[in-house]
C-alpha cells in the first residue's frame, strides 16, 4: 500500500465501512423470541399541544405495551418467562418508530451467542443491540480472541460493532459508535429519534409512562443528554384506536407478536 | 527578463545533484544456541531530506515473510505498514496531534493511543487485522515472543504496527526453549539474497 498521507474524506468513507459485514449476525432480533405474549401493561396517550389561543393540536400518539412471552415450555416458572417491552411512537406527521427491550431472555442455544436486548425500529432502518454475558468463557471462533467475554453488539443492516459495556466513556469507542450510527441512520432518522425521545421523557414525567426502553440510548449515544420536551404538552386518553404493532403500516418497523389478554393456563 | 522560479529551475537542472547515499543494509541471523537458524532478518534504512525510511523483512522457520516499513512523508507524519508475504498491508498512520489512523483491506478506524488497552479497542484491532489476514495476528504474537525470548525490553519503533496488533492478544505459536542468540553479518545465498532484494525494492517505493 503506498504510504501516502490520507485525506479526510477518504478516511471518513473507509471508516463508514469498517464495521464488518462478514461478521454480521445471521439471526434476526426476533428469531429466537416466542411469538406469543400476554399483556401485562398497556397504556396509550394522545400527545396534545394546548395553550392560550391554541386549539387542541395532536403532536403524537404513544402506546406502551409490556408482554410476558410464552416460551411454550411448562418447565419454566412464569416469573422467568421473557418479557418484551414495546413503546410505539407515531408523530402527527405519520412518522413511526418503536423502542423495544427484551427482559429475562431465554438461555441462548449456544452460550457464545449474543441475545437480543434492545432496538430502535424505524420504517426504513433499525439499530439493534445484542448482548453476550460474561458467563463461562467459550471459544467464539467467528471473532478474534480479544472479542471474547461480555460484549454488546450494535447491529444495523449488515454491519456489526462490538462494544464492551465498560468502555462507553472511552473516546475511541465513542468515536466508533458515532461513525457507526452515522452510517446506520439518516439525519431525518436521528431527528425523529430525538423528537420522540423528548416526548417520551415528558410523558414519563407527567404520566409515569415507563421509559425503560430508552435505556438503549446510553449505549447508542454515550454521553449525550436527552431533555424532556419543553413544549406545553398534555397527555390524554386516545381519541382513536390504540397503535397496533400488527397493523400493516407498522410491519416495517417491528415484528408484531400475538398479544393476548389474561394470564396463561398451566 | 528571466523570472526567479525559472532561474532556480535552470540552476537545479545544471547543478550536478549529489548521488543519494546507498541504503544501510543489515542482516541478522537468529538461532537457538546449538541449533539451526530460527529466523533471518534484513533491515534497510534510507535517509532523505523528508525523513528516514526503514524496511525490515523477517523470515521465520515456516518460510513466511513478515515485512515492516516505516516512512515519513512529512516531518509530522509517520506511516507504518506491516504485511505478511505479499498480502495487503495493515497500515498505521501517526500524525502529530491526531488519533492514529489504522487501515487494512480498504477499511479503517481512528483510535487514541491511550485507549489501546480497552477491550473494545483490542477487539476492533483484531477484527480489522483479521480482515486482512488472520495469520497477521499470530505473526505479531510470534514477534513479541521472539523479542521477549531474546531478552529485549521493547521492539524497535518501526515495529509500531506489530505492537498495535499485539493488543488483539492472539496466542503465539512459538514456545521459547533454549537460549536465543543473534548474529549480525554479511550473509549470502538463500534466503538472504531474496530478502535483501525484497527490502531494497520496498525501500525504492514512494
Amino acid at each position: 500500500m503506498p504510504s501516502a498521507v490520507r485525506t479526510g474524506p477518504r478516511v471518513s468513507l473507509a471508516v463508514a465501512s469498517l464495521f464488518l459485514t462478514s461478521l454480521a449476525r445471521a439471526d434476526g432480533f426476533f428469531d429466537d423470541l416466542p411469538r406469543r405474549g400476554y399483556i401485562r401493561d398497556d397504556v396509550s396517550y394522545d400527545v396534545v399541544r394546548r395553550g392560550a389561543g391554541v386549539d387542541r393540536t395532536l403532536v403524537a400518539t404513544l402506546r406502551y405495551v409490556r408482554l410476558v412471552l410464552d416460551p411454550s415450555r411448562r418447565d419454566l416458572a412464569g416469573d422467568l418467562w421473557p418479557e418484551r417491552e414495546m413503546l410505539l411512537v407515531q408523530q402527527a406527521s405519520g412518522e413511526r418508530l418503536i423502542f423495544e427491550r427484551i427482559n429475562k431472555p431465554l438461555e441462548p442455544r449456544h452460550p457464545e451467542n449474543p441475545q437480543p436486548w434492545s432496538r430502535i425500529g424505524l420504517e426504513r432502518s433499525a439499530v439493534e443491540i445484542f448482548v453476550r454475558g460474561s458467563g463461562p468463557a467459550t471459544p467464539d471462533l467467528s471473532r478474534p480472541n480479544a472479542c471474547g467475554g461480555s460484549f454488546a453488539f450494535l447491529h444495523a443492516g449488515s454491519r456489526e460493532l462490538p462494544v464492551a459495556p465498560e468502555d462507553l466513556e472511552v473516546p475511541t469507542v465513542r468515536m466508533g459508535i458515532t461513525q457507526f450510527l452515522d452510517t446506520a441512520l439518516s439525519p431525518s432518522d436521528r431527528d425523529l429519534i430525538e423528537r420522540s425521545v423528548q416526548i417520551v421523557l415528558r410523558a414519563s414525567q407527567a404520566r409515569s409512562l415507563p421509559a425503560g426502553t430508552l435505556e438503549i440510548l446510553k449505549t447508542l449515544f454515550p454521553g449525550k443528554t436527552f431533555a424532556p420536551s419543553s413544549e406545553g404538552l398534555t397527555f390524554e386518553a386516545p381519541q382513536g384506536k390504540p397503535l397496533d404493532p400488527a397493523d400493516g403500516s407498522w410491519r416495517s418497523a417491528t415484528e408484531a407478536p400475538e398479544m393476548l389478554a389474561g394470564i396463561p393456563l398451566y | 527578463m528571466m523570472t526567479l522560479p525559472l532561474l532556480l529551475l535552470l540552476r537545479a537542472l545544471a547543478a550536478p545533484s549529489a548521488p543519494a547515499p546507498p541504503p544501510d543494509v543489515r542482516m541478522t541471523r537468529v538461532f537457538v544456541e546449538g541449533g539451526a537458524a530460527s529466523a533471518f532478518i534484513v533491515r534497510a534504512t534510507r535517509t532523505s531530506p523528508s525523513g528516514t525510511t526503514v524496511v525490515t523483512v523477517l523470515e521465520g522457520p515456516k518460510k513466511g515473510r513478515l515485512l515492516v516499513r516505516r516512512s515519513q512523508p512529512d516531518p509530522s507524519t509517520a506511516v507504518y505498514d506491516v504485511r505478511l508475504d505479499s498480502r495487503s498491508a495493515f497500515t498505521v498512520t501517526r500524525r502529530a496531534g491526531e488519533p492514529l489512523l489504522v487501515e487494512a483491506a480498504g477499511l479503517s478506524m481512528r483510535l487514541f493511543e491511550a485507549d489501546l488497552n480497552r477491550r473494545t479497542v483490542r477487539c476492533w484491532i483484531g477484527l480489522l487485522a483479521a480482515r486482512v489476514e488472520p495469520a497477521l495476528l499470530t505473526a505479531a504474537a510470534d514477534i513479541r515472543t521472539l523479542k521477549d525470548w531474546a531478552g529485549q525490553e521493547k521492539l524497535d519503533e518501526s515495529f509500531f504496527p506489530v505492537w498495535i496488533l499485539g493488543h488483539a492478544e492472539e496466542p503465539s505459536t512459538l514456545t521459547p526453549k533454549g537460549k536465543l542468540r543473534t548474529e549480525d553479518g554479511v550473509f549470502k545465498g538463500d534466503p538472504w539474497d531474496g530478502l535483501v532484494r525484497m527490502v531494497l525494492d520496498e525501500l525504492g517505493k514512494p
